[in-house]
């Protein structure tokens, strides 16, 4: 596969080519039984072009029409208003643990008996099973560019999941991962326990109450008001609160928060991103203190600063500036343990309404359990959460000992208080 | 758009798709209107929180319809016990005022005229009259569940296997106007606009949706401008406690539903809808 064929057109100053590759195999779970495998390849390349500062993109997944793809995104150039200069760098990380090789043709037979036992376990709890599903990929991505660049990467996933239902309670857990894990029990367990802890049902009075967001939970909070907020391209378009305020107490002092994309196992490491620049750890918020803010090579050059290697992008599109691995440092405390009264958030509804512009919130609870002397009591029914996410950061109390990964989300439990409405 | 003043920031949206150019005529109007809203929005206020009578737009009914019921409906779901509203059909499960299709041949933005099993395209009543009629189905889901095949299977595209889905998803007209409407609710809220979609937990039959625009109603009239809210309930429950549809014609708006990861094009609609709890998610 020789991507550079694509730089014998004519008529540009600057070209680059992304291409990745992944190889999925899925078994699914469905009415308690195993379903189905489903297994699928995928490849496809996307290549920008700039001409006089311009760029034009265009992609494709036939290789053979590598040549006709790159002359289109010449030809669209001129339309476009994305200034970008492409630059060559020679020092690129070595990341641990992003690629399993084990997760290369690995055996359905295998797949099939995790599964198998976990459906075992789950009618000894008394739990149907709606819906689950063991998902093994790997990938490789291959990066080009006319000054010189030229990169290769491999990496691999193992998701497991499992919706359960016991009586008319639900409960699910997942499981992410770079390699793979033998342990579908786990999180079959989790489903179980979510479900039996689930099905004690009780009412709650409004309040303005202790609130602990699950790891679970502050993926879906974060990703959608948060996240944005460290991201150039919103603080550029002036939609962002934090902009013009690095060196300012943004966020509790508790908070330390780096977006790491060279993070040893993490979801979304690697050695380099969707410019082809270095990916790196880089410090958004130090103690409450905003630090940073997360940028591609388009909006680094735009501001004339350095790209953080903050350039998502899939074959089909070209880069925007995204979070790698949000992580925030772990605390030493369990804080359900610790909590005297409140509510331990998993699951919020409709996260992705809130706005991160105006941080406000307010969700519809799937999963939610009220804690009393540090012991889970039972699923308040019909709860909803509200306040405004700025604030919340601001206000967290403590961060947990516990540590998941999740999404994009790569840190602890966080507590602190929330408006609660009740029955 | 977003508006900025000071410290404060307010953000206000609008989207379009449809298959007919003459839906995009008033396009300039909408957009000096979401403008002037935004503005609008910066000092208003939010509603409190709590149980209160609400009258929902076309927008927010047809959420309702798609979100709520529908995916309630899709036969898979029913299979695997995954619904509240399996194992209930032929019961009188909303109020006379209920009737809700799901209509592929409709030409609208979730049309199509057979769908990914080849099943020619033609309308289901889910419910009529507050009655549970039927489930959309593939032909897996009909074989299983012994029911006929309604044309509901749907793949994004040749890398997916076909699911039931949805497609264009509204209430029928009912018998009210308007002004009719705004009178019986006479003290609560008017809900109009998205805020960003919602979010349905089937199993225990929960919905968490967002409309973009609030109006306190008071004695019948329409009053102040009140900043969009989060608005949730029992599907159940509302199903049962809508007081009244208005008779207009359903308008329809567009958007993607992304079911287990696979987007296909769909509609909603319906026209102004009465219903006398509602939970908001105000100011406490």
């Amino acid at each position: 596969l020789n991507f550079k064929e694509a730089f014998s057109v004519k008529g540009y100053d600057q070209m680059d080519v992304y291409y990745e590759e992944v190889d999925t195999k899925e078994l699914s779970i469905d009415t308690t039984k195993i379903k189905n495998f489903e297994s699928s390849f995928t490849k496809g390349f996307g290549i920008r072009a700039v001409v006089n500062g311009k760029t034009g993109f265009a992609f494709g997944n036939d290789l053979r029409r590598l040549r006709d793809t790159a002359e289109r995104a010449v030809k669209l150039a001129k339309f476009s208003n994305v200034e970008v200069k492409f630059e060559k760098f020679s020092k690129y990380p070595k990341v641990d643990g992003i690629f399993d090789k084990k997760l290369i043709d690995l055996d359905e037979a295998l797949l099939i008996e995790l599964a198998n036992q976990g459906l075992d376990f789950a009618k000894d709890k008394k739990c149907s099973a709606p819906a689950g599903g063991l998902i093994a990929s790997t990938g490789k991505t291959v990066f080009v560019n006319s000054e010189g660049l030229d990169l290769e990467e491999v990496s691999s996933r193992y998701s497991q999941h499992l919706e359960v239902k016991k009586k008319d309670a639900p409960g699910w857990w997942f499981s992410d991962s770079n390699s793979f894990s033998a342990k579908y029990l786990d999180v079959v367990k989790g489903a179980c326990k979510m479900a039996e802890l689930n099905s004690v049902k009780d009412t709650i009075k409004t309040c303005k109450c202790a609130v602990v967001l699950h790891p679970f939970a502050c993926y879906r909070m974060l990703s959608n008001g948060v996240y944005p907020l460290f991201n150039s391209d919103y603080v550029q378009k002036g939609k962002s609160p934090y902009a013009g305020r690095i060196g300012e107490l943004i966020a509790s002092k508790k908070l330390t928060i780096y977006d790491n994309g060279i993070l040893p196992n993490g979801l979304n490491s690697g050695a380099f991103d969707g410019d082809g620049v270095p990916c790196q750890k880089t410090s958004l918020v130090e103690k409450g203190i905003l630090k940073n803010f997360i940028y591609d090579l388009t909006r680094a050059q735009k501001e004339g600063v350095k790209s953080t290697g903050n350039a998502a992008r899939a074959h089909y599109s070209p880069p925007h500036v995204s979070i790698s691995n949000f992580y925030i440092e772990p605390g030493h405390r369990d804080l359900v343990k610790e909590m005297d009264k409140g509510l331990v958030v998993y699951m919020p509804l409709n996260a992705h309404s809130i706005d991160p512009v105006t941080g406000h919130f307010s969700l519809g609870v799937d999963v939610a359990f009220w804690v009393e002397k540090g012991e889970i009591k039972f699923a308040p029914k019909n709860v909803m959460i509200s306040g405004s996410v700025q604030e919340f950061m601001k206000n967290i109390k403590e961060v947990g000992n516990d540590f998941m990964q999740t999404g994009k989300y790569a840190g602890p439990s966080l507590m602190g208080e929330l408006n609660v409405t009740g029955s | 758009l977003t508006a900025k003043r000071g410290d404060q920031l307010q953000r206000d949206f609008f989207t379009r798709y449809s298959k007919y150019s003459k839906d995009f005529e008033n396009y300039e109007d909408e957009l000096v209107d979401t403008a002037k809203h935004v503005v609008k929005l910066l000092d208003a206020k939010l509603p409190p929180s709590g149980k209160f009578k609400v009258l929902l737009d076309s927008k927010n009914t047809g959420l309702f319809a798609h979100e709520a019921v529908g995916h309630a409906c899709e036969a898979d779901f029913v299979l695997q016990e995954g619904t509240i509203l399996q194992g209930k059909l032929g019961e009188q499960i909303g109020s006379e005022h209920v009737t809700i299709v799901d209509d592929p041949s409709a030409f609208q933005w979730g049309s199509y005229k057979y769908d990914d099993e080849g099943v020619k395209a033609s309308a289901t009543k889910l419910i009529e009259d507050g009655v549970l009629k039927n489930y959309m189905q593939t032909r897996e889901t009909s074989e299983k569940l012994d029911m006929d095949v309604t044309g509901n299977a749907r793949a994004q595209n040749y890398n997916h296997l076909p699911l039931p889905r949805m497609s264009n998803t509204f209430f029928e007209s009912g018998k009210y106007t308007f002004e009719e409407l705004l009178k019986e609710l006479k003290d609560g809220y008017y809900l109009v606009r998205s805020g960003g979609g919602g979010e349905v937990a089937v199993i225990e039959g929960t919905f968490t949706f967002s409309c973009g625009r609030v109006y306190e109603v008071k004695n019948g009239e329409l009053g102040k401008l009140l900043k969009g809210v989060t608005f949730s309930g029992k599907i159940l429950d509302v199903l049962r406690n809508v007081l009244g549809v208005e008779k207009k014609k359903p308008k329809f708006s567009f958007g993607y539903c992304g079911k287990n990861g696979q987007r296909v094009p769909v509609g909603d609609g319906g026209s102004h809808t009465l219903v006398s709890e509602m939970y908001l998610g105000g100011e406490s």
